[in-house]
């Protein structure tokens, strides 16, 4: 049994690695895009219906920590792991790994869906937490030399409207999308048919499934949190 | 082989019934089998009649629906999950698509097992595991992964896998499928010597008559012959070349016309 515990966490470890690690670098690109972006839309409004751009940085701040930080981090997951989970187990299932593995009475589940759960909720939350920190800092860089804000207003501004509850929300978010994605990706990796076509369709279906699954918690959540 | 319970018997099953989900018809029917000590048996019979999944209920990989799998008396369902997982060890599986952890090397592929169910050391995962493949002679290929080695090479490894954790019960699921004739024989000749060294009772299932013949000769083993889910036949080589019944017939001479053309896979 000792063993078996330390063979589980060496592969939650490597989870974590392909996961986390490995999804670094679509994050950060995107997701520091996405910091501009919101910067060059929300100023243009503002300027449009409140004549100045003065808390351009704050709602910038908290609609990337409440909605768009973790939402996005955990789309760009489920479309970089969703689909190599539901095929990776798909293929196990039509070559008989699966059955393989039960022979030597080791649970799927155990053996394959819990280290992908740690894995994930690892990558969704430390990829959530490097999203916002890389999107503020793109924004802080354009507000500065767009706007003309200073790096100390800018930082001001969003440490006064984003609050503490809001990041912890934040990570429960990124929490909870990271749960969904191995589960859902799993269920259509196990459920999948027999042939290449089938593991396909598994890997598509988990994407298509797991997005989803996101965009309808991420709303539920956010009831829970700011609409009660 | 036979049906009942005696001292010899290492494996055997009692009116077993088998359906996948969703299917309305069962693919095992009130099946009832036992495998005595050091006995090779063949399960022959068209594809798509409940081989493969009478082996995979045999190994405790697929639960049936009714009925009961014993292992030396104890019957599998009753038994709590430790200690079905220590029976089970005893029971091992060659399948017909390899089922090689493609993720881990050849070598891998056998110490999994010995770290996952034995508390040897690392050291003494090593060695079984190089021995196994020594055995079945691709211990040259110790550091490839099987999508790396060829398709004989993999039923070796299957062999290998099987043999590490010294079973007293060998299901091959197929064991020549896919093959070439040369190293279909190889194949053969292997799993002979594997039963002859080790006294394993062996259970294998295949569609190739002439795979069953030429190990029978070999070995003396008996032959059930199974159809939609049940056993026709269980006897003696010559006793089911010779039978009148119109499905093995049909099937030992190779005829197109007969019953076995109007059947449906399972």
């Amino acid at each position: 049994m000792r063993k078996r515990f330390r063979l589980r966490i060496h592969e939650a470890l490597e989870q974590m690695y392909f996961l986390g690690v490995q999804s670094l670098p679509i994050v950060f690109i995107s997701l520091g895009f996405v910091g501009l972006m919101m910067i060059l839309e929300l100023a243009f409004h503002m300027r449009l219906v409140l004549k100045h751009d003065a808390l351009v940085p704050a709602f910038s701040a908290v609609l990337m920590v409440r909605e768009l930080g973790p939402v996005i981090t955990c789309l760009l997951l489920t479309s970089r792991i969703g689909a190599g989970i539901a095929a990776e187990i798909g293929t196990m299932k039509v070559t008989e790994q699966l059955d393989a593995l039960k022979m030597l009475s080791i649970d799927p589940f155990d053996y394959l869906v819990v280290p992908r759960w740690v894995g994930s909720v690892f990558a969704a939350i430390s990829l959530t937490v490097v999203a916002i920190a890389v999107s503020l800092w793109g924004g802080a860089l354009l507000a500065i030399q767009k706007l003309g804000t200073s790096s100390g207003e800018y930082f001001n501004t969003v440490f006064f409207f984003v609050k503490f509850p809001d990041v912890i929300r934040c990570l429960l978010k990124a929490a909870v999308f990271g749960t969904l994605i191995p589960f859902i990706a799993s269920y259509q990796g196990f459920r999948c048919g027999t042939g290449s076509a089938a593991v396909g369709e598994a890997a598509t279906q988990a994407v298509v499934r797991s997005s989803l699954a996101i965009i309808v918690a991420d709303f539920v959540l956010t009831y829970l949190f700011y609409a009660i | 082989m036979g049906i009942g319970v005696n001292e010899n018997e290492v494996l055997s099953a009692k009116d077993l019934s088998f359906t996948f989900s969703g299917a309305s018809k069962s693919v095992i029917h009130h099946l009832s089998i036992s495998l005595n000590r050091s006995e090779v048996f063949f399960l022959v019979g068209p594809s798509g009649m409940g081989k493969t999944t009478l082996l995979k209920v045999l190994a405790g990989i697929l639960i049936p629906q009714s009925g009961e799998v014993f292992f030396q008396g104890a019957p599998l369902n009753q038994l709590s999950r430790r200690e079905r997982r220590i029976v089970l060890q005893r029971v091992a599986m060659t399948f017909q698509r390899s089922g090689l952890f493609d993720s881990l090397s050849v070598l891998e592929n056998l110490t999994f097992p010995l770290k996952e169910l034995t508390h040897l050391s690392n050291q003494q995962c090593l060695d079984l595991a190089r021995k196994a493949l020594h055995q079945v002679e691709i211990f040259e290929s110790e550091s490839k992964f099987p999508y790396e080695i060829s398709g004989g090479m993999q039923k070796r490894l299957g062999i290998a896998r099987a043999l590490v954790l010294q079973p007293e019960v060998i299901l091959y699921d197929d064991p020549t499928a896919g093959l070439d004739p040369v190293t279909s024989r190889h194949i053969i000749d292997l799993i002979i010597q594997v039963q002859k060294e080790k006294n394993n009772a062996t259970l294998i299932a295949t569609s190739d008559l002439d795979l069953a013949l030429q190990v029978s000769r070999k070995t003396s083993a008996k032959i059930g012959f199974l159809f939609e889910g049940q056993l026709l036949q269980v006897s003696t080589v010559s006793d089911l070349l010779n039978s009148n019944h119109p499905v093995i017939y049909q099937f030992t001479r190779g005829l197109s016309e007969g019953p076995l053309s109007a059947v449906d896979d399972l």
